[in-house]
């Protein structure tokens, strides 16, 4: 799997180093958002009979996808200094031009499902353009798109959803690979490659740099201005490849859909420890504050707790988990 | 991009919104010679909305009156000053979709100080909070008392079932689970097992329906106080292979028809937007020219039971307009 820091590097500890010291190094070596996860899981392991069965596993795999898939795009750009307030609103709009399209344009379905996703893409460019090239403030930018293609999506149908798609794409949502539901398949292959290409690759290093110090970046000879334009894309893309699960598993396409993930996507990227800063976040991390999320919610559920309630824990766990985590405090 | 073509930018901008403002103050250059009546409505995205104007328009065409319709996209500080701005421009009446109370308390209010008679529709200002025509509703919670009692009836009158509650604390959220209340009280067997909220959005009441299903084996039905939640907690239990249970759901959406008569959902209270608005329109008028004594101040419009018997008779657009049959 995934590995944050590299256990060598605190284990040359010298033979003066005492017991106490050496354990403390130990446990800096557990990202703080994997503690928390944990405990989460302890709790409700013992709170329901019903959540640690195979069954419940995979809904929470299922039932974090969407929002897992939006937040590596979040989490990319969120490392870069950045922020995308629009994942939501593009989700929603382009799963609506793909059935549009598939409906009322005549288009062959699997053309309409890249249509969308070119659209999806194509909000993240503009996203990217205008956040450096035309040098608005990235909240800023992402506000007014989030804004227009909220809008779009309900202008499209005049908000009311388009039903029935073809088997095989409602089979995305249905089908297990090996017992394992295919959209956790695609949900950790994302994650996988993504996170190997921050680790691995210059361009995926690059990130960091950009988003830990701008100046230095430029200095140091790197297309800082192309490399964010490509971050939103990419933050666009995701986005509506999430909303192709959404649609897919619903066998329908909501305007609306989408519509309450935005703050979920931030909290999932914060909660694993990334910096709105910038210059700071990881695969893992983001993967851990997405599981997190899942889970107290599936628990939640399971226990039925008030749906008053809920929010409350949520927001308290942020600030958890913010608080637990040194690194990204400031 | 340099300073200087930052700036032809936003000049562009500024000359496009100019346009763009001069042309749509040129549009309703045609308005009716007797004179225009204005709409006021929560938002367009909910379909009932946008049936319920949909009916206005057409009952106001026939009449041959003019209508302006401003939508305050759910929020109600930006309705209340679009009632006001409806009200500079000299309307003879208003109707009234309002977002909440708060908003309904205000537009009414300024309406009342200007001497514009207001129908209010779906969503009723608190008691005292200035003079209406009349009020045109669902009566939501006899409808949700009447579809919960027929989901009973078909449990045998005893069993576990869980509800999908919409947005908490707005009205029809409010309603429909006091109606559910008030039939429960009726069947002493019927147990609430969980009760959870899903927004009145389908995704969201898939995802929650999961984990009411992993936390009681034994369930029988789930109400989902819109057909979107119904139809999401429908689709979960199929994905689940749970089946035999029963999902019933409140609106009447052309969806829902299909949902009901391919056996994916029981039930649905059609509603009746269209009718609504068409009767706002003649109640409207009826007091601008003069009549309208005897219009009721509170005129309930009934729900009709959707299930698989008529599903395949009924049509959508019934309830909800002549553009609904194309949606199925």
């Amino acid at each position: 799997m995934l590995q944050s820091t590299n256990a060598t590097d605190a284990a040359h500890a010298g033979a003066q180093e005492s017991a106490k010291e050496r354990a403390l190094g130990l446990v800096r070596l557990v990202p703080g958002p994997l503690i928390g996860l944990v405990v989460v899981i302890v709790v409700l392991s013992y709170l329901s009979p019903y959540f640690l069965t195979t069954r419940n596993i995979v809904n929470i795999f299922s039932q974090v996808s969407d929002i897992g898939i939006m937040a590596v795009g979040a989490a990319l750009v969120i490392i870069t200094g950045g922020i995308d307030l629009s994942v939501g609103a593009v989700l929603a709009s382009s799963l609506m031009v793909n059935a549009w399209l598939y409906r009322y344009g005549g288009v062959p379905f699997p053309l309409a499902v890249v249509a969308g996703l070119l659209f999806g893409t194509a909000v993240g460019f503009v996203n990217g353009a205008l956040s450096t090239y035309a040098r608005i403030q990235p909240f800023v930018a992402t506000l007014a798109t989030m804004s227009a293609c909220s809008g779009f999506a309900l202008f499209i149908t005049d908000g009311s959803p388009i039903t029935t798609f073809p088997d095989w794409y409602t089979n995305i949502t249905a089908i297990n690979v090996l017992g394992v539901p295919f959209e956790a398949v695609i949900l950790v292959t994302i994650y996988l490659i993504t996170a190997f290409w921050l680790r691995y690759r210059p361009s995926g290093r690059a990130l960091y740099a950009v988003g830990g110090n701008e100046e230095v970046a430029r200095l140091s000879g790197l297309d800082v201005q192309r490399i964010r334009v490509g971050t939103y894309a990419i933050a666009g893309f995701l986005a509506a490849l999430a909303g192709m699960i959404v649609g897919s598993r619903l066998d329908s396409a909501q305007p609306t859909a989408g519509v309450n993930d935005l703050l979920s996507v931030i909290a999932v990227v914060v909660i694993g420890g990334a910096s709105l800063a910038g210059g700071a976040g990881s695969m893992l991390g983001t993967f851990i504050g997405l599981l997190t999320i899942g889970v107290l919610r599936n628990g939640m559920g399971l226990l039925n707790v008030s749906p008053n309630l809920q929010p409350v824990v949520i927001g308290g766990a942020i600030i958890l988990a913010v608080l637990t985590d040194r690194r990204s405090r400031h | 991009m340099s300073k200087h073509a930052n700036r032809r930018l936003s000049r562009l901008t500024l000359g496009t919104a100019a346009c763009a403002l001069a042309l749509s103050a040129a549009l309703p250059a045609f308005a009716a010679d007797k004179g225009s009546i204005g709409v006021s409505v929560a938002d367009q995205k909910s379909l009932f909305y946008v049936a319920a104007v949909e009916g206005m328009k057409a009952e106001a065409a026939k009449l041959g009156y003019d209508l302006r319709i401003a939508s305050a996209s759910n929020n109600s500080s930006l309705q209340i000053k679009q009632v006001q701005d409806l009200l500079v421009q000299n309307v003879k009446a208003l109707i009234f979709i309002s977002q909440d109370s708060t908003a309904a308390q205000a537009g009414v209010k300024a309406a009342n100080k200007a001497d514009v008679p207001v129908v209010a529709v779906d969503e009723k200002p608190e008691a005292g909070a200035g003079k209406l025509v009349t009020y045109i509703a669902t009566d939501s919670v006899k409808a949700a008392r009447d579809l919960c009692t027929w989901a009973f009836k078909q449990m045998g009158g005893k069993g576990n079932i869980a509800i999908l509650r919409g947005v908490l604390g707005a009205t029809a959220e409010l309603q429909r689970s006091q109606g559910c209340k008030e039939a429960l009280k009726e069947y002493p067997d019927i147990h609430v097992v969980a009760e959870q909220t899903a927004n009145w959005d389908e995704t969201e009441a898939y995802k929650a329906t999961q984990n009411i299903l992993t936390a009681n084996p034994k369930l029988d039905a789930v109400f989902g106080e819109s057909d979107a939640m119904a139809m999401g907690a429908a689709k979960a239990a199929k994905q689940a292979g749970r089946d035999g249970l029963i999902y019933f759901g409140i609106d009447g959406f052309p969806t829902m028809f299909t949902a009901v008569k391919s056996g994916l959902t029981q039930a649905t209270m059609a509603q009746n937007p269209y009718k609504m608005g068409v009767m706002a329109v003649d109640d409207a008028v009826a007091v601008i020219t003069g009549g309208g004594k005897d219009i009721k101040p509170e005129q309930y419009i009934d729900t009709t039971l959707i299930t698989k018997d008529n599903a395949g008779t009924e049509k959508p657009s019934t309830y909800y307009g002549p553009s609904a049959d194309s949606m199925q």
